[in-house]
């Protein structure tokens, strides 16, 4: 295990150094001067624009360039912003925390429902109800996101008028921004008014996080229900029954256990595919994230930030994809034998 | 002496898209308490599914009819799908073919040989508990022939060879003494040193524990001398049944006296004859023949034979055959 | 004459007649497969059949809603949306932007991901694994963050977002042909025919490839519905095709404003692009069941 974690590892280090170099390039590949693309100085301010030179190697060689570069991010000097001027790295903290805020609980409520409503598809085999799940599973799973926030925006804010239209917080709460992520902000802020502010942001919360829920959910539903109904016919379930294990303890296990190896699997995936979902909803709920902020950077031209924005979701995905691997590898044995096995 | 298990007329029908297709047809089947009794059929003859009956695995789809199902003093067929399991589970036990594929690939073997260790057992409040699992898992172990305990219990199945994982799977089937075993070919793949070990394994099983086992195998090489009775069983049919040793000298069947010809022991053949073998091959489950389905493949039928013999007593041997060897001085 | 045929002989209909067999036997995928081809044909005949020009406005008819609306007209069945342009005939036209433009994309990306792909298949060793591992990589990230740094480099216009979109699906290809190979690679029949001595080119059309198409096929369905989905997002963000053509994704960027006062702005054209992609999908995931039936009675 050791030595698989140790590979693993080496190998995000090795992606994540490969995306440097990507941003490097992409530098080059930007319209307009590569310097400013890189560090948001113009051209315009020639005192600023000449230490940028110097401190980033401009006069040298590519390959010099790169190493100042690489050693400029890793500072997380990540340069400005060339609409703002505010510094990249700073700014994005708190983007991203109000980003992961969002997919964590989009994440675990799609657990929460896609997994035991898998379960119970499973159990239904080829009757009604699980032709009904199944059925409602896949159009839930076709739906653009864009356009399912669209509706339930128009039914739920509008029509019903339950919750806001979009935005994080009543800006009324005057709430001091630390991490990003809305609910811890206000449980570290000393406003008298924590719980109207609490219930405020939970009130904004409920309907981003049920639409990025949606498709994730769906996606889980439908892995458990396969694996678990696959599991339900290997040898080693009918060969638990046969010592006489109770049914109960078949279920809970032995089957349970070995159907949420696929599933535990998909869930880089799944989390992948909330991440690019992200990116459209934070848009239409004007949510304060690193989605919204991407997408207004690539509006604006404003390179730095698209690196910095880009580089981070990238990451963040990278990283999550990683941990659930390990998890992976440490929870079911038998996947490391095949890892090893391979030439 | 009474049968523990007695099976009479047993038919298995399966549900299929040609219709009902009869893979068991009127099979019979008594065994005594601590006997091994060995059955050999062909892959296809029904003999697995006769194991699945017998243990209660069964699929909706089965149509299962029986004059009598009796174990021991309880009729399988009129009992209820739950207290069917708990006597099955009680009593019974199998062993498999591809032994690695019925442990659970993410749980350690010991922990899995602990949990088959019935609780009812076990003496003593919580942590005394643990320890009597364990102590009594590596008895388990010690019984089936495993000395390094630690080192297995601490593997995971695929970590485990075959031979090991055959002996651990005998080692979980026994683990709550069970009065009858079933083992479904399990030798299958398996070198002839491992094999060997595992038949002796079961044997002495056997006859220290007064266990009775049910073999079934493909392959007239696997019986074992200790096996007291056997079984031929064809296309669903029970074709002769008998005392292990005088079936082997003796068959009155004439498919039994094909399959001893074709298994190549104790033949001295002269070099370049033509091996022995039935003609034709096994008919598919839509093509079943009428009456006794060795007929197109027998080289005695006649036109009794579209008709199914009744079963046949002689002395200890019973086979169902109009024309049986031995009566007829043509056939000799 | 006399009847031969003593014997009830049961054929074994050809793997492919056997998934078309069970697919029949399941009236979503039937149905599904009749929406596809109605919206392939109208995504045709577009030019022919919008019932006005899909960018001419009509200057006393804005925001108009839809025919059974009681204040609706049967001129503009689906009602007209805020510059006065006939909604059925824009989303008629817009069938052109978000299913045939996917359809092409798709193509090219199927032809050259699975040639790379087959091509790295049939090679090994390090190369071979690199790649594996880089591929890995590429796509852990989302396709629709690679298409929008594509289109930050290249600028928002309709070309640059197909060879986005393009780009993008070559390595889920490439990944899935080059997996499915692999796994084929070992199996006991392709030893067997390599010990017959065929030459490359044979193996891979001849003996391998007919063993993973039914990979081939879930992967181009699993690509189309991507494609549809991340040209209308892009659309939506208004990165995509621009504004005038009536590109789905862009309509419904168009109705967020409008959605208070005309709610059918934003929900027809969604409902034309759902309808699309859940057909897309239940055809996959039936070829997907269709297929596993097949393996497992085999």
């Amino acid at each position: 295990m050791i030595r698989y974690s140790f590979r693993r590892l080496a190998l995000l280090v090795v992606t994540l150094w490969l995306l440097t170099v990507f941003l490097f390039a992409l530098n080059y590949f930007f319209p307009g001067d590569p310097l400013t693309n890189m560090s948001g100085v113009r051209a315009s301010n020639p005192e600023a624009y000449q230490q940028q030179v110097v401190a980033r190697n401009f006069d040298q060689s590519i390959v010099m360039q790169y190493v100042s570069f690489l050693g400029h991010f890793t500072r997380g000097d990540w340069g400005q912003s060339l609409t703002t001027q505010r510094d990249v790295f700073a700014d994005l903290m708190p983007l991203l925390g109000a980003t992961l805020e969002l997919s964590l609980l989009a994440m675990i409520l799609a657990m929460v429902l896609g997994a035991p409503l898998g379960l119970y598809a499973a159990g239904q085999q080829r009757g009604a109800m699980d032709r009904v799940v199944m059925g409602i599973s896949l159009s839930a799973y076709s739906i653009p996101v864009f356009w399912l926030a669209q509706l339930f925006i128009l039914l739920f804010a509008v029509k019903l008028g339950w919750t806001p239209i979009s935005g994080q917080l009543n800006p009324l709460f005057n709430i001091d921004v630390r991490t990003g992520a809305i609910l811890i902000d206000i449980l570290l802020s000393d406003t008298p008014y924590k719980k109207a502010a609490i219930a405020d942001a939970i009130n904004h919360l409920w309907l981003p996080v049920i639409v990025l829920a949606i498709m994730p959910a769906t996606m889980l539903l439908r892995v458990m229900r396969n694996s678990m109904l696959e599991v339900l016919q290997q040898n080693y379930i009918r060969a638990a029954r046969a010592r006489g294990l109770s049914e109960s303890r078949i279920l809970w296990l032995h089957a349970l256990p070995n159907a949420m190896q696929p599933v535990v699997r998909q869930l880089g995936l799944m989390f992948s595919i909330l991440m690019s979902n992200i990116i459209v909803l934070e848009v239409i709920f004007n949510w304060p994230g690193m989605g919204s902020w991407l997408v207004k950077s690539i509006y604006e031209r404003d390179y730095p930030v698209m690196q910095g924005g880009l580089f981070t979701i990238a990451a963040l995905i990278l990283l999550v994809n990683v941990l659930v691997e390990l998890f992976h590898a440490w929870r079911y044995p038998q996947v490391r034998k095949e890892l090893y096995a391979e030439h | 002496m009474s049968a523990i298990l007695d099976i009479r007329n047993l038919s298995i029908e399966l549900e299929t898209d040609n219709g009902l297709v009869r893979v068991l047809d009127r099979f019979n089947l008594q065994l005594s308490e601590g006997e091994i009794h060995t059955l050999v059929g062909e892959s296809g003859s029904g003999k697995s599914l006769l194991a699945k009956a017998i243990l209660g695995f069964i699929n909706p789809r089965w149509k299962i009819t029986a004059d009598r199902l009796w174990w021991r003093h309880y009729d399988l067929l009129s009992l209820s799908p739950a207290q069917r399991r708990l006597v099955t589970g009680r009593d019974m036990a199998m062993i498999f073919q591809d032994p690695g594929s019925h442990l659970d690939p993410n749980e350690k073997v010991g922990a899995q040989l602990q949990e088959s260790i019935p609780s009812g057992a076990l003496k003593g409040i919580y942590l005394k508990r643990r320890a009597d699992r364990k102590t009594r898992a590596e008895r388990l172990l010690h019984r089936v022939g495993i000395k390094d305990t630690d080192d297995v219990m601490e593997r995971y199945p695929h970590e485990l060879s075959e031979g090991l994982a055959q002996k651990i799977s005998i080692a979980m089937a026994i683990a709550h003494n069970p009065k009858l075993l079933i083992a479904d070919e399990p030798t299958t793949a398996m070198e002839p040193s491992t094999r060997a070990q595992i038949y002796r394994l079961l044997a002495k099983l056997s006859a220290s524990q007064g266990m009775s086992i049910l073999m079934v195998t493909q392959d007239l090489t696997a019986v074992v001398p200790e096996s007291q009775r056997m079984s031929m069983i064809y296309c669903g049919q029970l074709m002769e049944t008998g005392p292990t040793q005088q079936l082997m000298a003796e068959p009155y069947h004439p498919y039994t006296d094909a399959m001893l010809s074709m298994s190549l022991f104790n033949q001295d053949l002269p070099p370049k004859t033509r091996l022995p073998t039935l003609k034709g091959a096994i008919p598919t489950l839509q093509h079943m023949p009428i009456g006794c389905r060795l007929g197109p493949r027998c080289p005695y039928a006649r036109r009794a034979c579209i008709h199914q013999p009744p079963l046949e007593k002689r002395q200890q041997q019973q086979f169902a055959c109009h024309y049986p060897l031995r009566d007829d001085p043509d056939h000799e | 004459m006399q009847n031969t045929k003593i014997y009830f002989q049961q054929r074994e209909p050809s793997p492919l007649r056997q998934i078309a067999l069970h697919m029949n036997a399941n009236p979503f995928a039937v149905a599904a497969a009749y929406f596809l081809a109605f919206a392939m044909l109208m995504m045709l005949l577009s030019p022919l059949i919008t019932p006005f020009n899909p960018d001419e406005q009509f200057a006393n008819a804005i925001l108009q809603p839809p025919s059974w609306h009681e204040s609706g007209e049967i001129r503009f069945l689906f009602g007209t949306d805020d510059l006065g342009r006939d909604l059925l005939s824009r989303i008629i036209a817009g069938s052109v932007y978000s299913l045939g433009y996917p359809l092409i994309a798709v193509f090219f990306a199927a032809v050259i991901g699975i040639s790379i792909g087959a091509w790295a298949g049939m090679s090994r060793g390090v190369q071979s694994s690199t790649l594996n591992h880089l591929l890995d990589v590429i796509l852990s990230i989302p396709s629709l963050l690679l298409a929008l740094v594509i289109i930050a480099i290249l600028g928002p216009s309709l070309l640059n977002v197909m060879f986005a979109i393009t780009l993008v699906l070559i390595p889920q290809f490439i990944h899935s042909v080059h997996n499915a190979i692999y796994d084929e690679r070992h199996k006991e029949y392709v030893t067997a025919s390599r010990l017959n001595g065929v030459n490359r080119w044979y193996m891979l059309t001849r003996v391998i490839f007919p063993n993973i198409t039914s990979a081939v096929v879930m992967q181009t369905t699993f690509a189309l519905s991507t494609a549809i989905l991340d040209i209308a997002a892009l659309g939506f963000l208004g990165l995509g095709v621009q504004a005038p053509a009536p590109e789905w994704g862009t309509m419904l960027a168009r109705s967020l404003d409008q959605v208070y006062v005309s709610p059918w702005m934003m929900v027809l054209p969604g409902l034309a692009l759902f309808l699309t992609i859940l057909s897309i999908n239940i055809l996959g995931d039936s070829v997907r069941a269709a297929i596993a039936e097949r393996v497992r009675n085999a």
